[in-house]
């Protein structure tokens, strides 16, 4: 199980479900950003290192297929969160992708100085979702958004794994800040779970941001420690990481338990980001460049 | 209404409080602990006790850090427990058993460059070193004199609340990972609860027992039957009832906590020993000695 090759015939395929609620729209933390905007740069920069990935002296290889889910806006509250030329789509290859960002603009970020600090640097940076999130009240049909997320993301990865039946089966990685849901959402996370290729059932990935000053907690292999009901219900809906990836971890990143699972609890930015790039680590899959966790 | 006034009291320069860690250096300390914290992954239990001091420590100095310096809204103290008793910060403080926050804030043991990775302001991370600040250094060896370290603590806190009769009662924090081998840590810790101010608040005795094993942690329970081993039955009966303040702190926090809740937890990770440090060290009458004010 989810051993099968990553290549053009079976890409793989990630589709991202994320929050658009309200409280998306409070300050992440203690850093400058919203939770949404700090949000949209991590799906943005997967996105753009996913690009870069594939990409090749013939151009754009279509190695991957990613699609893109909202929930939680006043108008629409669920729907693909693609904008600009690619708006309505729901699962598109990486080709298309690549060639189609709503812009592409100068950011300034942080890099290393060279001796221990930081200073800042200017890059350029394409941008597929922008941040969104409306404060406000709630409007009608925002209940149970969550398990409608699932659902909605069973409804398109069942069509796809039809296509590639021999492939690594799809993921879908949740993040959300847990704001205004409701409902219980684990027998939705169960049917999605089900959607399964020769390889394997679809892999979920849960990831619970939070602005709350506490550690997070990352891969927690049981959910004996965390004190809260819905870290609890979002435990349950996440799968076991496969063994490929968890190895990989434990020997060359954390101390991770027996059977750790794709979830984490009152990430911060930096947990966040980390959080979106081990959900996306099968794209290592794939023979293509020095692997990230081979640096150094 | 309530006329119930315990625990309410302001904490100023002129009435401050107490902060007291009571730390296990015994043997068992060294065996590792599993997690990761400050760039550092699966420490030995020692070593995430130490980490997770120091860094509490750091915050309590940062909340009492205003623009003309540190106030002193606190005495801290450490004593180690294990081989020897006795007093546990490090340095120049070596051998001072309270010490005024701003005189804590200016000497630490020494500052350590910490690898950590980052947020890179767009959606990526980066690597940098934080500058981390140790004022206990971990240690290990011998067994478990907890008794005689409620006793220290008990004689420095003595002669502290006679001084400060009308402050905001001491908070201790006893953070060990085995059973006491001197006895029945009971009745020393009764004696050392039953110090109180004026307003009849008594000293605060919290209680956080470290496990590495894969082990149901039990978190800030208001009752023991959920505790099976008589050694945890011990602990919580000598931890202090949550005052209301922190359980609703704690609460919004997201914590199953619940009026009664004793500050005491069995089998913690080190999320839970971070968590509870955080909590305990909370007081009431703070809202103006947080940062950015």
């Amino acid at each position: 199980m989810y051993t099968a090759d990553i290549s053009r015939i079976n890409p793989a395929c990630f589709l991202f479900l994320i929050d658009q609620t309200g409280s998306m729209s409070q300050r992440f933390g203690l850093s400058e950003q919203t939770k949404a905007e700090a949000l949209a740069d991590a799906v943005n920069r997967m996105l753009s290192n996913l690009v870069i990935r594939c990409t090749k002296e013939d151009g754009v290889r279509n190695y991957f297929h990613c699609g893109m889910v909202g929930f939680g806006r006043s108008v629409e509250p669920l729907g693909p969160a693609w904008e600009g030329a690619l708006a309505g789509r729901t699962i598109v290859p990486i080709s298309e992708i690549a060639l189609q960002p709503l812009r592409i603009a100068d950011r300034q970020i942080s890099v290393a100085d060279g001796a221990g600090g930081l200073q800042g640097a200017w890059v350029r940076l394409p941008t597929w979702v922008e941040p969104r999130a409306e404060l406000g009240q709630p409007a009608p049909g925002h209940h149970n958004l969550i398990a409608r997320a699932c659902d909605l993301a069973r409804s398109l990865l069942e069509p796809w794994v039809c296509e590639h039946p021999n492939g690594f089966p799809p993921t879908v990685v949740l993040v959300t800040d847990g704001g205004e849901e409701g409902g219980d959402p684990v027998e939705a996370a169960e049917r999605l779970k089900n959607v399964a290729t020769a390889d394997g059932n679809t892999l979920l990935y849960c990831c619970h941001i939070s602005a709350v000053a506490l550690p997070p907690i990352m891969f927690p292999d049981t959910d004996d420690r965390l004190g809260d009901a819905y870290a609890r219900m979002l435990f349950r809906m996440a799968s076991s990481l496969p063994q490929t990836i968890s190895s990989h971890l434990r020997s060359s990143e954390m101390a991770l338990g027996e059977s750790p699972r794709g979830f984490a609890f009152n990430a911060d930015v930096g947990a966040l980001i980390r959080f979106l790039d081990i959900g996306t680590r099968v794209a290592d899959l794939v023979d293509l460049r020095p692997r990230r966790w081979e640096k150094g | 209404m309530s006329s119930d006034v315990r625990y309410t009291e302001e904490i100023s320069r002129l009435k401050p409080s107490v902060i007291f860690f009571l730390v296990d250096q015994s043997g068992s300390m060294t065996d590792p602990f599993g997690g990761m914290l400050e760039g550092v992954t699966n420490p030995s239990k020692a070593q995430g006790a130490a980490d997770a001091l120091n860094r509490c420590i750091s915050n309590i100095v940062i909340r009492c850090t205003k623009e003309e310096g540190i106030r002193d809204y606190f005495h801290v103290g450490v004593i180690g427990y294990g081989a020897t008793v006795g007093p546990a910060l490090g340095g120049p403080l070596s051998g001072s058993d309270l010490v005024p926050v701003s005189e804590l804030g200016a000497t630490p043991l020494r500052i350590e460059d910490r690898v950590q990775m980052v947020s890179d302001r767009a959606g990526g991370l980066v690597e940098t070193s934080i500058k981390f600040q140790v004022w206990v250094d971990p240690t290990g060896d011998g067994r478990t004199p907890m008794c005689e370290a409620l006793q220290a603590c008990k004689v420095v806190l003595e002669r502290w609340v006679t001084d400060h009769p009308d402050s905001y009662p001491p908070t201790v924090i006893n953070i060990t990972d085995g059973a006491s081998t001197d006895g029945d840590p009971r009745s020393p810790a009764e004696d050392l609860a039953r110090l109180s101010n004026t307003n009849g608040s008594s000293l605060l005795l919290f209680n956080i027992h470290l496990c590495d094993s894969r082990v149901p942690s039990v978190l800030y329970p208001s009752d023991d039957g959920g505790l099976t081993d008589s050694y945890a039955k011990q602990l919580f009966e000598m931890s202090s009832l949550l005052p209301a303040k922190l359980v609703s702190e704690a609460a919004a926090g997201g914590l199953p906590v619940v009026e009664g809740a004793r500050g005491f937890v069995f089998n913690a990770g080190l999320e839970n020993l971070i968590q509870f440090l955080d909590i305990g060290t909370r007081v009431v009458g703070m809202a103006d000695v947080r940062p950015g004010r």
